[in-house]
C-alpha cells in the first residue's frame, strides 16, 4: 500500500472521529449570530394529544395538514412526529421564512379545516412553542 | 424547565418536548454553527439541526449519567451532519462518502475497502492522540488546519510534516495487519 492508496481507502471506511475531538471542535466553533435561525424566520413546535381511540384520526388529519402546509409559499418545513412514550401525542415542527408567511399559514383554508377536524379528537388544547423567542 | 444541563439532558431522555425546545433555545445557535462545519451551507446546517430536533422527539436519546452536554450535542450534531451528507450524495447518485481526495478514489488498490474498514479501529487505537487528531481532521474535516495548529501549538509546516508521518504510520499499521493471517 502507498499513501495514495491509503487516501483512496480512507474515503470509504469512514474514519471514526473521537468524542473528545468533536468537543474540541464544538468549543472552538465561533457563533456569529445569536439566534439559530435567520432573522424573521419562525420555528414552532406544536403538541397535540388525541383522545383515547382517536389517535389514528388525528394522525390522518395532521398528515393532510402537513401536506397542505408544504405547498404554501414561504413554508420551509413541516414534519409530523409521534411521541414514543405516549402514542396519543403528536408533534408538529413547522418552519416559515417570514412572520408574514406564518400568518398566511394561520389564515389559510387548510388551517381552518384542520382546526375543525380536531374537534372531538383532542384530549386537551393544542400547545405551541415558538423556539426562537426569548433566545439568549 | 430545568436550570442545569444535567437535568435538561434527563428531561430530553424522558421524551419531554419542552426539553427539546429549551435545548434549542439555549444552544441552537451553536448547534447550527457547528453543523455548518460539516455541511455545504448555513441553510443545510439549519436543516440538520431541525431534523435532529424531530429525531429526539420520536426517539429520545439515551443519556449517560455523566455525559456532558457539550459532548452530547457535538456528537449528535456531527452524526446528523454526516447523515445529511450521505443523503445528499445518494440523491445525486453518488457513493455515500467521498469528501477527501476525490481523485485518489480512482487509484487501483489491491486492498479490499471492506477489509480495511474492519481493520481500521485496531490500527487507529495504536496511534497517538495527536496523530488521531491530525487524521480525523485530514480525512473527516473534524477540525480545520488552523485549529489543529492552535491545539497542537505548531506551525503550518510542522503540521504538514506530522500529518504526513501520521499517514505513513497508519499505512504501515494497516499493511502490517494485512500481512497477518
Amino acid at each position: 500500500m502507498n499513501l495514495a492508496e491509503l487516501d483512496a481507502l480512507m474515503v470509504s471506511p469512514e474514519m471514526p472521529v473521537r468524542a473528545e475531538t468533536l468537543v474540541q471542535a464544538w468549543e472552538l466553533t465561533e457563533v456569529r449570530r445569536p439566534n439559530a435561525l435567520p432573522a424573521g424566520q419562525v420555528l414552532a413546535l406544536i403538541t397535540m394529544r388525541a383522545q383515547a381511540g382517536m389517535e389514528a384520526r388525528l394522525a390522518s388529519a395532521a398528515r393532510d395538514f402537513v401536506e397542505a402546509t408544504s405547498g404554501l409559499s414561504g413554508a420551509l418545513g413541516s414534519t409530523l412526529h409521534r411521541s414514543p412514550t405516549d402514542p396519543r401525542t403528536l408533534y408538529l415542527i413547522e418552519r416559515f421564512a417570514t412572520a408574514e408567511s406564518f400568518e398566511r399559514h394561520m389564515g389559510s383554508d387548510y388551517f381552518a379545516k384542520f382546526q375543525a377536524a380536531q374537534a372531538g379528537l383532542l384530549a386537551e388544547p393544542v400547545t405551541a412553542l415558538f423556539l426562537e423567542r426569548g433566545n439568549t | 424547565m430545568p436550570d442545569s444541563d444535567v437535568e435538561l439532558l434527563h428531561a430530553l431522555a424522558r421524551g419531554e418536548a419542552q426539553a427539546v425546545a429549551t435545548l434549542y433555545q439555549r444552544h441552537g445557535a451553536r448547534m447550527v454553527a457547528f453543523a455548518r462545519r460539516y455541511v455545504t451551507d448555513s441553510v443545510a446546517a439549519e436543516d440538520v439541526v431541525i431534523t435532529l430536533l424531530g429525531r429526539w422527539l420520536e426517539r429520545p436519546p439515551r443519556v449517560r449519567e455523566v455525559e456532558k452536554l457539550s459532548a452530547f450535542l457535538a456528537t449528535s450534531v456531527y452524526h446528523e451532519s454526516i447523515d445529511w451528507f450521505r443523503r445528499e450524495r445518494a440523491q445525486q447518485g453518488q457513493p455515500p462518502r467521498s469528501r477527501v481526495n476525490e481523485v485518489s478514489a480512482v487509484v487501483k488498490t489491491p486492498v479490499a475497502r471492506e477489509s480495511v474498514g474492519a481493520r481500521l479501529p485496531d490500527a487507529l487505537a495504536r496511534l497517538s492522540p495527536d496523530e488521531r487528531l491530525l487524521l480525523e481532521s485530514h480525512y473527516m474535516q473534524a477540525l480545520t488546519t488552523e485549529e489543529c495548529m492552535e491545539l497542537l501549538g505548531i506551525g503550518r509546516a510542522a503540521l504538514h510534516q506530522r500529518l504526513h508521518r501520521a499517514r505513513v504510520r497508519l499505512m504501515a499499521l494497516l499493511s502490517e495487519e494485512e500481512a497477518q493471517p
